[in-house]
């Protein structure tokens, strides 16, 4: 037994900060019917606030942890509550996943072009001293720790249990006219909650900054422990969640112990461990077993865009390519290559209402896929087409147990699928990703000018385009816009929903694959760090700014992204692109609850001739 | 005597320990209007959702002709013929009236062969939804988005789009809600006619006493999850265990006077 205690006490030090965190994101989605994306990004910049106040003011270690935890963290919580979920009580459930993930992009961008990209280290704050138990070394601060959020959880369950303020917490979720009309203030409580909420993040930011040195990535990524233990309680239960985030904690620690002779298995299970965790639940769990809280409306049952008029960007795009100079081309393949991953998007979510967050993922296991085809001699558009079917099996692989539930389990098993091809995939197998360097391919002789390669790629898009359009006026079309409008309905008609959102999302992940072949195609090369999870949220939230019911609003964004900072001198055009990210974030909050987006904005100033958005009135309820 | 088109024999439905639905038999045969009554809370809605596959039972079974479908899933009944209307409204909003009914025919299609889903929508089912239309009042919404349209359109377009799934059995959820006694006549005209012209059998759950009585030929009374009695309309009205369980004494039919 002795030689596995340390790692196991190691393992629940570290389960009970992910507890910590989890029972934030558990104690914020029962009271408000929100599943909060951007928990760990919160924790993040709690974390970073201590860690500003403690270096930049020269604030001793505790009286800034208090300003942080007591005044900054509330402050975050009613900030986030008044500005951006409370209008969202009675939103589509997608509408309040694309809200949490534009807040994440916001502040994990934010803070990133603020602070920077380098991992901050954080002495020790608690005591660090030792003593023995049982032939075993246990320091205090990891006494404190595993005391602190076992403390937590006890206080939670008395106040949840025994306080009539927590008794109106959960009133609220179950029916807020009813918790009102019983004399609870649904706002204070929800308010209440969100202070809570931030302050149990940051908590667990704090307490892990020494652990693993503050950055902006790895705090952020937190949430995606901290849903799994989360999804183990059913998003409700306090102590069940408590038990998975030790056990998480527990087994992540014992994993190097017993996989030590296999260092590449270790590196791709530890960061996989989490999404193994909610793949088995959401596999065990029997249907209706995993159900969302609170209303959901249907994610944009009112607006239909047409999309008159697409046949002006392949058009556009053609022309564009003949007359710009050689210089931009490049650019504008980087633009159209981004345009044919946001449309996987497009075709996913505006039809379907379904998000799915590993969609850069995808594309980039379809780069690698084609890289290797190149280099084994496979003619270049076969290796194409052979590197969109790779990511087929591998989206379905994901959706089918996720597609059973509604359409926030998709997003959460989604988001976890991304992080495990991150770190699985891409940072485990070398031997398919290249390690840090990624690989390299030659384009194909006949298309070795910029120019050459970029027609093919508005040929492409062109496919694409004529795609979706059959898409749209085909029976699946149809049956996913009911599905969309109301489930139950479409399902009390005779539709299985399963077929065509499997349909769908493997129409999308295969899109996704083949923008990934374009885009190492175009470079010649291909690395993990392009695919990165951040990416996937990124294009998301693009989609849903630019418009995500038409294809003009992943062109628009691809053209933004893609395009537009090649304008700029070197310098400027990082700073650019830096700072756009989080602006996406912002504006994803505001577009998230208004169709059409920045394209429907745009076709309103001017030509409506080509982008035709109708508007309808809204459902009175 | 051959047994009815629809039964539902001694289903329990629990809610963790609450027994929200105890042991009830009910029958519906085709050509047949049948309602069930009871106050809120009685389990009226979630005996519908038992007999749909909406809700999961604990015990008893569902036979639709002959075949036991107790285990299967809500899309599988709705194939095999089982129709329903929602008590709030469930219209695909973005839609207009005409795709929302030509959604009802070409569903039950899509749902047995989901490869189909591939194919070009073709509009085959424009007559039949232009037929239905025609016969409950819609040609003047065909071409509007449901989303825009008063509620009384809106629960006729519901019913219009269950009826063009051709189901054996409709069941209705308290199709009168948010209706004032015109429509509410109107919606039991058009009931009435359904279940004449093509002979399916209706299940409806109702609050409104008068269309109730109406319309319907038996009557079953729900009360805290049990079937406290069930008759013809005038059986029901005269039977003491229900005016006490649902009026508190009052005379049945006396509501739509005052």
């Amino acid at each position: 037994m002795t030689p596995y205690l340390p790692f196991v006490i190691s393992g629940v030090v570290v389960g009970s900060i992910y507890a910590i965190a989890a029972l934030g994101l558990v104690v914020t989605y029962r009271t408000t019917g929100l599943f909060n994306f951007a928990h760990g990004a919160i924790g993040m910049t709690v974390g970073f606030a201590w860690y500003e106040l403690r270096a930049d003011l020269h604030i001793p270690t505790f009286p800034a942890i208090a300003i942080a935890l007591l005044v900054v963290a509330p402050l975050m919580g009613l900030v986030v509550d008044r500005l951006l979920f409370r209008s969202l009580s009675e939103a589509s459930q997608a509408s309040k996943i694309v809200v949490s993930l534009g807040l994440l992009t916001l502040l994990q961008g934010g803070v990133a072009a603020t602070v920077g990209g380098a991992t901050k280290n954080v002495r020790p704050f608690l005591p660090q001293h030792a003593f023995k138990v049982v032939g075993v070394f246990v320091g205090y601060d990891q006494v404190i720790t595993v005391l602190l959020s076992a403390a937590i959880l006890v206080g939670l369950l008395a106040f949840f249990n025994a306080s009539r303020m927590g008794l109106a917490m959960r009133a609220v979720v179950d029916n807020r006219t009813l918790a009102e009309s019983a004399g609870f203030e649904s706002s204070r409580i929800t308010g209440l909650t969100w202070m809570l909420g931030v302050m149990l993040a940051g908590a667990a930011g704090i307490l892990f900054a020494p652990l693993l040195g503050l950055d902006t990535v790895t705090l952020t990524l937190l949430v995606v422990q901290a849903y799994a233990a989360a999804i183990f309680g059913r998003l409700t239960s306090l102590p069940r969640t408590y038990v998975a985030a030790l056990v998480l904690g527990i087994v992540g620690s014992l994993l190097p112990k017993f996989l030590s002779h296999s260092p590449t298995l270790l590196n791709g299970l530890q960061p996989s461990l989490p999404f193994i965790f909610l793949f088995i639940v959401l596999v065990a769990f029997r249907r209706g077993s995993l159900r969302e809280l609170g209303v959901s409306a249907p994610w944009s049952g009112t607006v239909r865009t047409g999309t008159r008029g697409w046949l002006v960007i392949p058009i556009g795009l053609l022309f564009a390519t003949m007359v710009l100079p050689a210089s931009r081309v490049f650019s504008l393949g980087v633009a159209i290559v981004l345009a044919c991953g946001l449309l996987s998007i497009t075709v996913l979510t505006g039809s379907s209402g379904l998000i799915s967050l590993t969609q850069a993922g995808l594309a980039g296991v379809g780069a690698f896929t084609y890289l290797h085809l190149i280099n084994a001699g496979t003619p270049f558009l076969l290796a194409t087409a052979l590197a969109g079917l790779a990511a087929v099996p591998l989206g379905i692989a994901i959706a089918i147990p996720a597609l059973r539930l509604p359409g926030l389990f998709l997003a959460l098993a989604t988001f976890g699928f991304g992080e495990l091809i991150d770190g699985l995939v891409f940072t485990g197998w070398h031997w398919f990703s290249g390690g840090g360097d990624g690989l390299q391919a030659n384009r194909p002789s006949l298309l070795h000018s910029d120019r050459l390669y970029v027609l093919f790629l508005v040929g492409v898009i062109f496919l694409y385009l004529l795609g979706i359009r059959g898409l749209r006026r085909s029976a699946l079309g149809r049956t996913l816009t009911a599905l969309r409008d109301s489930p139950s309905a479409a399902e009390s008609l005779g539709v299985n929903p399963l077929w065509p959102r499997l349909a769908v999302f493997s129409i999308s992940a295969m899109m996704a694959g083949v923008s990934g072949a374009l885009y190492a195609g175009l470079l010649g090369v291909a690395s993990s760090a392009y695919f990165s999870v951040f990416t996937s949220l990124l294009w998301v939230t693009i989609v849903v700014v630019c418009g995500v019911e038409s294809v003009f609003g992943a062109l628009l964004g691809a053209l933004l992204f893609g395009f537009l900072p090649s304008f700029f001198a070197a310098g400027t055009s990082a700073t650019f692109t830096t700072w756009l990210a989080p602006t996406f974030g912002l504006a994803a909050i505001y577009f998230a609850r208004r169709n059409g987006g920045l394209v429907a904005v745009l076709a309103k100033l001017g030509p409506q001739r080509w982008i035709h958005v109708e508007r309808r009135a809204p459902a009175e309820v | 005597m051959p047994e009815p088109y629809l039964c539902a024999d001694d289903i329990v439905v629990r809610f963790g320990g609450l027994t929200a639905v105890d042991q009830v038999s009910v029958s519906v045969d085709r050509g047949e209007t049948v309602g069930i009554i009871g106050p809120n809370g009685a389990g009226k809605s979630t005996l519908f959702g038992a007999i749909l596959g909406t809700v999961g039972t604990a015990a008893g079974s569902v036979t639709l002709a002959g075949t036991k479908i107790s285990t299967w899933p809500a899309h599988r009944r709705a194939q095999a013929g089982l129709g329903r209307t929602f008590q709030k409204l469930e219209l695909f909003g973005s839609m207009t009236v005409r795709e929302n009914l030509e959604f009802g025919t070409e569903a039950p299609t899509l749902g047995a062969r989901p490869w189909r889903l591939l194919s070009r929508n073709r509009h085959v089912a424009t007559d039949d939804a232009a037929l239905l239309a025609a016969e409950l009042g819609l040609e003047p919404y065909l071409d509007q988005v449901t989303a825009s349209l008063p509620i009384g359109v809106r629960r006729l377009v519901e019913f219009g789009r269950a009826l063009c799934a051709r189901p054996s059995i409709l069941l209705l959820d308290e199709p009168s809600s948010g209706l004032d006694e015109t429509e509410t006549r109107q919606f039991a005209d058009h009931i009435a006619h359904a279940t004449r012209s093509t002979s399916i059998g209706v299940l409806l759950v109702e609050h409104d006493m008068s269309l109730v009585l109406s319309i319907c030929e038996r009557i079953y009374v729900l009360d805290f999850g049990k079937l406290i009695a069930s008759g013809t309309p005038a059986e029901i009205q005269r039977s003491p265990v229900v005016r006490e369980a649902y009026l508190g004494g009052a005379a049945l039919g006396a509501t739509d006077d005052s």
